[in-house]
């Protein structure tokens, strides 16, 4: 027998057919972006929060660091908590200089050695970033601060000493951001990080 | 599409469908690995700044093992066995780590450098320690290529090679030990060392940016250090035309690196390039070309032609110095002599108070006889040669000898005048003020009964410094 075209039964089982892998497909797609919706303001928390506490403590590329050279190759200074020293004054072994933390406990100063101009400090700071989001700045002397890229979005940032441990820095950093998710109103979530700096040249 | 005559369109549907959901999966899946990857790359970084400091512990326990048998530090200190050395825990690999250690040309100063690896990711971690010694020096005869020391004995008359140590090889060393009572008549002061593989050889692949007072490594082949230079595309050792490949551009360059002009650049351009453009730009010593103390073809020193003052002198070509008993006595001499060819110099002599240096890209050739205070080297004679190096008869000489190709000591005759008498210098390079001016970056140093600072804030002690680069 000679065909000549679908049977309306074979065209019906086909859209069916179709429109169930459609069906299981855009339920998949629909999952998986309300939990993209969901869930990517607390992982974009959980890097501000991870970034802050890492360039305080590592540091980053910062000219004003400085260079060692050592047989005549030059080796960068990264700016950072965790390589706090003494300064050009006391090149000779002498002193070391502890960070200070601000009365508020939101700000921490540092040296490194041996600083170009040894009355100049660094510190990293809560600063606001816009009239909505605050960011972690960073500042040489009385240079202009620089906003760490990345950190939009840190709600708080908190440093304490920590006691009987004079190599020890607690710091404390929080990230919130808004989640407009799948409930019927938006809420808040939070990320709060705590390390603590290990200053390796006390 | 017909197939049986039959009109399919659901299956197109189904397959585009199909594409459009998964190029939608795919974006997301890449937007939340991204996260993944970024934490990925972090624990890398942190895993090769773990293997640094590793390497950094492992030269440290090296340098207390040399204190704690009172054995002598040449610098760089740079084994083999520190080279790429894959840490392991459990019998898995976390990573690989290099490291070295050098002086920092800071006072009592010193560096280890470790380099860690972990999955792609490299971290340099630099500590910083303080030292004492007795002094630091030149290592007072090294060679990269073979040494040989030989005296001479004819019936009771003899002339022996007195050689300060340590003396370091990268080949043989023959003889490798003291003959007092042999012929050849040979005695060693100190460690003798042959095949010795982390002697370091100096470079001159360097430039000085003036801008900032620092040294940095220049890219091989990149004599003017603009960051452009053509390749050894046929592992020649060297770069010719034949690597410009005919392109104008390349060629541009080539001639532009090309600083000496002979149709090739190689460790020859560097070196003259290190004398006549970056050190000359750092001390102005007016050894650039076409300068006061830049001289064009071969030249001879006698006694008293050289111009008081100068620091520096630049021989493109041969430099011959020939009984320069003028001493310098009455006036402090602090004196080098750079050739691209050999040097040649005949009786060296100067005073207590002085420092002569030699440096030669091609050999360097020096003989006389032993007259003690009469005429020899009273105060420092620190000779490089990038050829060979060869002493013969007689001479008494103290200071460093750094030789690139091979050493040759021999007495020839046998008579106390022809006595060799090898010094170890008497200077203490760790003053700059006392660091002879010119030698070659990665110069072997020697340090003298080593000890590491304690590590405290003392006035006495040092702290170690670290730093993440």
């Amino acid at each position: 027998m000679k065909k000549t075209g679908f049977t309306l039964v074979e065209v019906m089982f086909s859209v069916f057919i179709a429109m169930y892998i459609f069906l299981s497909a855009w339920a998949i797609f629909v999952m998986g972006y309300k939990w993209w919706y969901e869930i990517s303001p607390q992982t974009e928390c959980q890097r501000i929060a991870r970034l802050t506490i890492q360039v305080i403590s590592e540091g980053f590329s910062d000219p004003t660091a400085g260079t060692d050279i050592i047989n005549s190759v030059t080796y960068k200074r990264r700016a950072g908590a965790e390589w706090t020293s003494r300064t050009s004054a006391d090149a000779q072994n002498a002193t070391f200089v502890t960070p200070t933390i601000s009365s508020d406990q939101h700000r921490l100063y540092f040296k490194l050695e041996p600083d170009p101009t040894a009355s100049n400090t660094r510190s990293f700071y809560l600063g606001q970033y816009n009239t909505s989001l605050n960011a972690l700045y960073y500042q040489y002397g009385s240079n202009t601060p620089t906003v760490i890229k990345g950190t939009e979005g840190l709600t708080s940032l908190t440093f304490e000493t920590v006691t009987g441990y004079s190599n020890l820095i607690k710091v404390t950093a929080t990230a919130q951001k808004t989640v407009m998710g799948s409930r019927t109103t938006p809420y808040q979530i939070s990320v709060v990080y705590t390390d603590f700096i290990y200053l390796r040249n006390v | 599409m017909a197939i049986g005559n039959r009109k399919g369109v659901v299956i197109i549907l189904v397959l585009a469908l199909a594409a459009t959901f998964l190029l939608i999966i795919t974006a997301l899946i890449n937007l939340s690995c991204s996260e993944i990857i970024q934490a990925k790359n972090r624990n890398n970084s942190i895993q090769s700044y773990y293997v640094a400091v590793a390497g950094a512990e492992r030269m440290y326990v090296r340098l207390k093992n040399i204190q704690a048998t009172g054995g002598t530090i040449t610098w760089p200190v740079n084994p083999s066995n520190l080279n790429n050395v894959a840490l392991q825990i459990g019998g898995s690999t976390v990573g690989t780590f290099t490291v070295t250690s050098n002086l920092t040309g800071q006072t009592d100063e010193f560096a280890i450098i470790s380099t860690g690896t972990a999955n792609g990711r490299s971290s340099t971690v630099t500590v910083k320690y303080g030292y004492t010694d007795t002094y630091t020096n030149g290592v007072p005869i090294g060679s990269m290529g073979a040494m040989n020391f030989a005296g001479n004995k004819w019936w009771f008359l003899t002339s022996r090679v007195y050689a300060d140590g340590p003396i370091e090889s990268a080949s043989n060393i023959t003889p490798s030990t003291s003959h007092p009572n042999d012929s050849p008549y040979v005695q060693f002061n100190g460690d003798v060392t042959p095949n010795k593989s982390d002697l370091s050889n100096p470079s001159y692949w360097y430039k000085y940016d003036s801008a900032t007072s620092s040294w940095s490594a220049k890219q091989v082949y990149d004599t003017n250090g603009n960051g452009q230079h053509l390749t050894d595309t046929t592992n020649k050792g060297y770069v010719d035309i034949s690597d410009a490949g005919g392109d104008v551009d390349k060629i541009a360059i080539f001639q532009a690196d090309d600083i000496n002009s002979d149709g090739r650049i190689d460790t020859k351009d560097a070196f003259v390039s290190y004398y006549t453009v970056e050190l000359n730009s750092q001390y102005n010593l007016g050894i650039n070309k076409g300068g006061p103390n830049y001289y064009s073809g071969d030249h001879t020193f006698g006694p008293y032609n050289v111009p008081t003052g100068t620091s520096v002198i630049f021989v493109d070509g041969d430099a011959n110095i020939i009984f320069n008993a003028q001493k310098w006595w009455g006036n402090k001499a602090d004196l080098t002599v750079v050739s691209t060819s050999d040097i040649t110099i005949v009786q060296p002599v100067n005073g207590a108070d002085d420092r002569t240096t030699t440096i030669a890209y091609g050999d360097t050739i020096t003989g006389g006889l032993n007259l003690g205070d009469l005429a020899d080297v009273d105060g420092n004679l620190n000779m490089y040669s990038n050829g060979n190096f060869t002493a013969i008869l007689g001479g008494n000489t103290n200071g460093s000898i750094m030789v690139g190709g091979i050493t040759n000591v021999n007495t020839g005759l046998p008579s106390f005048l022809f006595n060799r008498d090898i010094n170890q210098g008497t200077d203490d390079w760790s003053n700059p003020a006392k660091m002879p001016r010119g030698l070659p970056p990665g110069y072997p140093q020697v340090s003298k009964v080593f000890v590491i600072k304690a590590e405290n804030f003392s006035t006495s002690g040092y702290k170690p410094r670290w730093q993440w680069r």
